[in-house]
């Protein structure tokens, strides 16, 4: 692989992580305060839940009125802030990924965009294809590419696993 | 062991892949830090006059921005009244005081929110702003003009924060 090739997968890793661990970080951080001092409501799946859609609704919904939404609510963020500081400093990269895309195959699954209609809360019209699903597939890409190896603390312990099985195949010889 | 220029380089490289994606996490967590929301928890109040309009704000208090801290009433029954809202809010009993300086000397709050009689408007909110708490003051703001640039004048001066409303 060519170094700007090596350097794209990155900066693309980098910049979901990043996306990841500013939803988690938001969501973890309130009911809070904006910087204008204005206070910001905590944050909360039941909304997203009660309004999912298509054809797993109804699982979504019986989530929202469960007894552990307040649970499920702190694991949502919990887990975005951990799969992005995983894909941003390129730490245990391949469990972030993973984990990266059941969370954004639970989001797309919940609100599957079947009417190809302008929302009210959308920027644009979306049928089928949505940003979920854009950002699934450019996780799966970093996943395939195992872009820990080229850059990032995965980088480390690969070496360091390397060199102490050298150290130990020369103990061996010796 | 000797390590080669070319090593030393090789070793160089590998150690700014291992930390790529330090740098935008530092850059980012600062530019979040500095535009994102902050926890800074609720903002610990005390309530000053639980009148018919003290007894609306105590009972528009959102738990999860402001902690009533106290409540301070000369009419023993307000005080009561309080203790109902704040029970009825699901919010733990604050204590109480018929004398707000006593209020502010012995209590650990930030701001205090004061729906007194309108002629004390000007008097509390100067006094407990003096006292470096952050006033949020019933409408009207004052009985007279006078009262009114006393109060301006004291939030100014010591940096305090007064709304009225």
């Amino acid at each position: 692989m060519s170094t700007p090739q090596q350097v794209l997968l990155v900066a693309l890793r980098t910049a979901i992580g990043w996306h990841f661990l500013y939803e988690g970080y938001v969501k973890l951080v309130t009911p809070g305060w904006g910087p204008d001092g204005l206070p910001l409501a905590a944050w909360s799946s039941a909304g997203y839940l009660r309004g999912a859609t298509g054809p797993f609704a109804g699982v979504f919904h019986a989530i929202a009125s469960s007894a552990w939404l307040g649970t499920i609510d702190v694991m949502v963020a919990v887990s975005l802030a951990a799969v992005g500081a995983g894909l941003m400093l390129g730490a245990l990269t391949q469990l972030a990924c993973a984990g990266g895309m059941v969370l954004l195959a639970m989001f797309y699954l919940s609100a599957i965009p079947l009417d190809g209609l302008p929302g009210p809360r959308l920027e644009g019209a979306y049928l089928i294809g949505n940003k979920n699903l854009i950002e699934l597939a450019a996780l799966a890409v970093v996943h395939a590419f195992r872009t820990g190896r080229i850059a990032g603390l995965d980088r480390w312990w690969a070496s360091s696993r390397r060199g102490e099985r050298q150290w130990q195949s020369r103990g061996a010889t010796a | 062991m000797t390590i080669t220029p070319e090593k030393a380089a090789e070793g160089r490289r590998n150690f700014l892949k291992i930390l790529a994606g330090t740098p935008a996490l530092a850059a980012l967590g600062v530019t979040a830090a500095m535009k994102g929301p902050v926890r800074g928890g609720p903002v610990r109040v005390g309530v000053i006059g639980i009148g018919g309009q003290g007894r609306v704000l105590l009972s528009n208090v959102d738990p999860a921005f402001a902690d009533v801290r106290a409540v301070c009433d000369i009419n023993p029954a307000n005080l009561k009244r309080a203790d109902e809202i704040l029970a009825r809010n699901k919010v733990a009993p604050a204590p109480h005081y018929a004398d707000w300086r006593e209020m502010l000397q012995k209590e650990d709050i930030e701001a205090v929110i004061m729906a007194p009689p309108l002629w004390a408007h000007a008097d509390l909110a100067v006094g407990c702003m003096e006292a470096g708490k952050h006033v949020l003051c019933e409408k009207m703001m004052a009985g007279d003009l006078a009262g009114c640039e006393r109060m301006r004048d004291t939030a100014r001066r010591t940096g305090r924060v007064l709304e009225i409303g």
